[in-house]
């Protein structure tokens, strides 16, 4: 499995050097950043060439905003592959879904993605509602 | 009505889709850009990852003036109209029968040739003359990447501009 993260801005590089701060190293992670200045078309030019060099079994791509350009390029690109080169596009990155997709044990892609994304959603908590029931 | 007529190179993205469409309330978005109309690809994703609650239609460059000026009477429509270059921008204004008075560019990145206004925004020499046929037709041209930002006018990015 490799997972590539991208992002505007240089959130994607920052996500991928937290994970490395937080579960180390031994794993197949790669980020991009659609910064401002660069254009539309630069920019599927890259992710294209970046998506579509890997040769590994189950390609991951994470982005970080449903209906932003970055999701949009890939989508595009996802919707052109044909179904045996295809990789697995997921929007809404953070950090606990980088981290559980890494660490699941499941045995195939797809049910290490399901399980990532719950658990990726379930970390997202209105913490005072909690402290409401404890206090 | 025509809340907003918009000059962007990424058309519809997350500024569009996350900032300007809840700002301006929209319930229509129609990108005019013929080769976003061509393109079955770039048209199913683009559908796929339209805003909630948004109808989106995708036409070609010719016929959007007409298709502009019948919106721009459509009472219950908030339309955001996007363009991804001051040429299309000029041919739609022309046609739309005067109902577009506000050009927003939000976004004109930079190629070879160009000279760069802001970080954000390059114009060659056509993309200017352009900007001063639209003015003509009575049309306020204001340079922001989002709602908020302050307003950016002609003048206040290109010398000696009148």
């Amino acid at each position: 499995m490799k997972i590539i993260v991208a992002t505007h801005g240089e959130l994607a590089k920052a996500l991928v050097e937290t994970v490395h701060l937080i579960i180390g190293h031994g794993f197949n992670l790669d980020y991009y950043c659609l910064t401002q200045e660069k254009s539309g078309i630069a920019g599927k030019k890259e992710l294209t060439e970046l998506i579509l060099k890997e040769d590994v079994k189950d390609l991951v791509v994470f982005t970080d905003l449903f209906g932003g350009s970055v999701n949009n390029i890939c989508l595009e690109i996802l919707i052109s592959q044909q179904e045996t080169e295809t990789f697995h596009l997921i929007s809404g990155v953070n950090l606990p879904l980088i981290l559980a997709t890494i660490m699941s044990g499941a045995d195939s892609i797809e049910e290490k993605l399901i399980e990532a994304i719950e658990e990726a959603q379930s970390g997202i908590k209105y913490i005072n509602n909690l402290v409401k029931g404890v206090v | 009505m025509i809340s907003l007529f918009r000059i962007d190179d990424r058309l519809l993205h997350g500024q569009v889709a996350f900032g300007w469409s809840p700002a301006v309330q929209a319930n229509v978005i129609l990108i005019v850009n013929d080769e976003a109309k061509n393109d079955k690809v770039k048209a199913m994703a683009l559908d796929l990852a339209k805003p909630n609650n948004v109808k989106l239609y995708i036409r070609g460059v010719k016929e959007s003036g007409e298709i502009v000026s019948k919106f721009a009477e459509a009472k219950k429509s908030n339309v955001v109209v996007l363009v991804r270059n001051t040429n299309d921008a000029l041919e739609v204004i022309r046609n739309a029968n005067g109902v577009v008075t506000e050009l927003n560019v939000g976004g004109l990145r930079y190629e070879e040739g160009k000279q760069k206004l802001t970080d954000l925004i390059a114009v060659s020499d056509q993309d200017l003359d352009n900007f001063k046929k639209i003015e003509n037709l009575g049309v306020n041209i204001d340079f922001r990447i989002l709602p908020r930002d302050k307003k950016q006018l002609l003048g206040d990015l290109v010398k000696n501009w009148s």
